[in-house]
């Protein structure tokens, strides 16, 4: 029997998203698919769904462990803490390089902080605004996968590797008239990060993380300096900014949100990890 | 021996998962896993590469339950007819809103799917072998272990979409 044109590709979409969440496709696919779910709601729900899944399952007998009996006979050895430590070491390095590569790149043709486009500025405005305001009480919830908004599906991670809880989400419209959410975080030693997407767009970013001069303030102010990194995942724009961190940590917390934003998924162990380490070996904010 | 024995701690839990998956029943599981620890504990030799270590240990535990089927006269049921791999037998849920996923609702769900659905989530999202990995460990080829798993991850959605536990809206969340 033929199949139905129509059922074919709801097949082949629905196994192409699996495939994606379990991290199957190859690198041209996987990017392809991420795009598409930047770009649409039902992608992004349906994924957000299968990741949910996943990790449901991955926990779900997590408490459930037989205890090994007493020795019987030795047998060998296996490398395992060694490679894992192996492969922490590399990630670190494949981030300081990405690092280097970026150091202050002016993503709009060289431009200074003066002559950044009215989202940056709008995005830089809604920062200073969040982290001012105390964290919603009992604090916003956020799922460990994509959330999907309004038709609008942006990637929203969760950072509690880094000592980083959502303090408040907020939903605006851009200063062009998009779909906007901002997503603010709350460390424990004074920190404060947000997340800004912009859902009308590419407005000629690329999709390799850059990092953002941004305004000081004026001279007198004693508001502390503020960074920031941009990029692009499809036609969903993003602006991660910080104020007062560690420089370090913060380009560890930005390259990891690029990596996992670009694939539509959860921060993985490694970049839990790193997040978490990074956090350890920086300072405290200057708030 | 130690090593082994805190290899084997490590894996507990996942064989475990793989254990109730197949046999739906806590104290066969329990008793799947330990035979898998005895006889992990008495072998000649062990795999050294911890990849090569994990596959051996589930293919141990798959072993030791079609053996316990044969012995308490049950059908495995492990393999899936050709029918049932027809894309006709399922429908993607697309457009559906989705349930309420938690490890409890994965869990009733889970029990309620056939033998090789049940299978195939266990090694790929429990115990968190690779297509490739499965494939192996199953005797089958990457590509039934893809449809297969999007067909079971399908039919499991529908599972905890027909329990009792309702939706619950958590999205268009405005500060």
């Amino acid at each position: 029997m033929a199949a139905d044109p129509e059922t074919s590709d709801a097949h082949a979409r629905w196994r192409r998203l699996n495939a994606f969440v379990d991290g199957e496709l190859d690198p041209r696919a996987a990017a392809r698919t991420a795009r598409a779910i930047a770009d649409d709601p039902a992608d992004a729900r349906d994924a957000a769904a299968l990741g949910e899944l996943k990790a449901a399952l991955g926990d779900a007998f997590a408490d459930h462990a037989p205890q090994v009996p007493p020795a019987l006979r030795a047998s060998q050895a296996t490398m395992q803490p060694k490679r894992r430590a192996w492969r922490r070491v590399a990630a670190a390095a494949v981030i300081l390089l990405m690092a280097g590569a970026t150091v202050w790149l002016a993503p709009f043709g060289g431009s200074q902080d003066r002559s950044a486009p009215a989202w940056v500025t709008h995005a830089v405005e809604r920062h200073a605004a969040l982290s001012e305001r105390p964290a919603q009480s009992p604090g916003a919830r956020l799922a460990a996968t994509p959330v999907a908004l309004q038709g609008f599906a942006p990637f929203v991670p969760d950072l509690r590797s880094g000592k980083l809880t959502v303090g408040r989400i907020e939903s605006f419209t851009g200063p062009d008239g998009a779909a906007s959410l901002a997503v603010n975080y709350h460390g424990t030693r004074g920190c404060r990060v947000t997340l800004v997407a912009f859902a009308d767009g590419a407005a000629g970013l690329s999709e390799r993380l850059e990092r953002l001069r941004l305004a000081e303030g004026a001279p007198s102010s004693d508001a502390p300096a503020a960074q920031g990194f941009v990029w692009r995942v499809g036609g969903v724009r993003y602006l991660l900014i910080a104020s007062g961190m560690d420089a370090g940590r913060f380009g560890v917390i930005a390259e990891t949100v690029h990596r996992a934003s670009q694939l539509h998924r959860p921060i993985d162990d490694e970049g839990r990890t790193l997040m978490a380490d990074a956090r350890a070996n920086s300072a405290p904010c200057q708030a | 021996m130690e090593s082994l024995r805190r290899d084997l701690q490590t894996h507990a839990a996942r064989l475990y998962g793989y254990a109730y998956a197949l046999s739906k029943n806590p104290a066969d599981a329990e008793d799947l896993v330990q035979d898998v620890f005895v006889k992990a504990m008495s072998a000649q030799r062990a795999p050294s590469d911890p990849d090569a270590l994990r596959a051996w240990l589930f293919r141990i535990l798959r072993n030791a339950f079609i053996d316990l089927c044969r012995r308490t006269r049950r059908e495995a049921a492990l393999d899936v007819g050709r029918e049932a791999e027809a894309d006709e037998a399922f429908e993607p849920p697309v457009g559906a809103e989705p349930p309420v996923i938690t490890q409890l609702t994965v869990r009733f769900g889970l029990m309620k799917l056939s033998p090789p659905h049940r299978e195939i989530l266990a090694l790929v999202d429990i115990a968190g072998f690779t297509y490739g990995e499965a494939a192996e460990i199953l005797d089958v080829p990457t590509g039934t272990v893809m449809s297969r798993l999007s067909r079971a991850r399908a039919a499991l959605i529908d599972a905890i979409g027909e329990s009792n536990i309702l939706p619950m809206r958590r999205r268009g969340r405005t500060a």
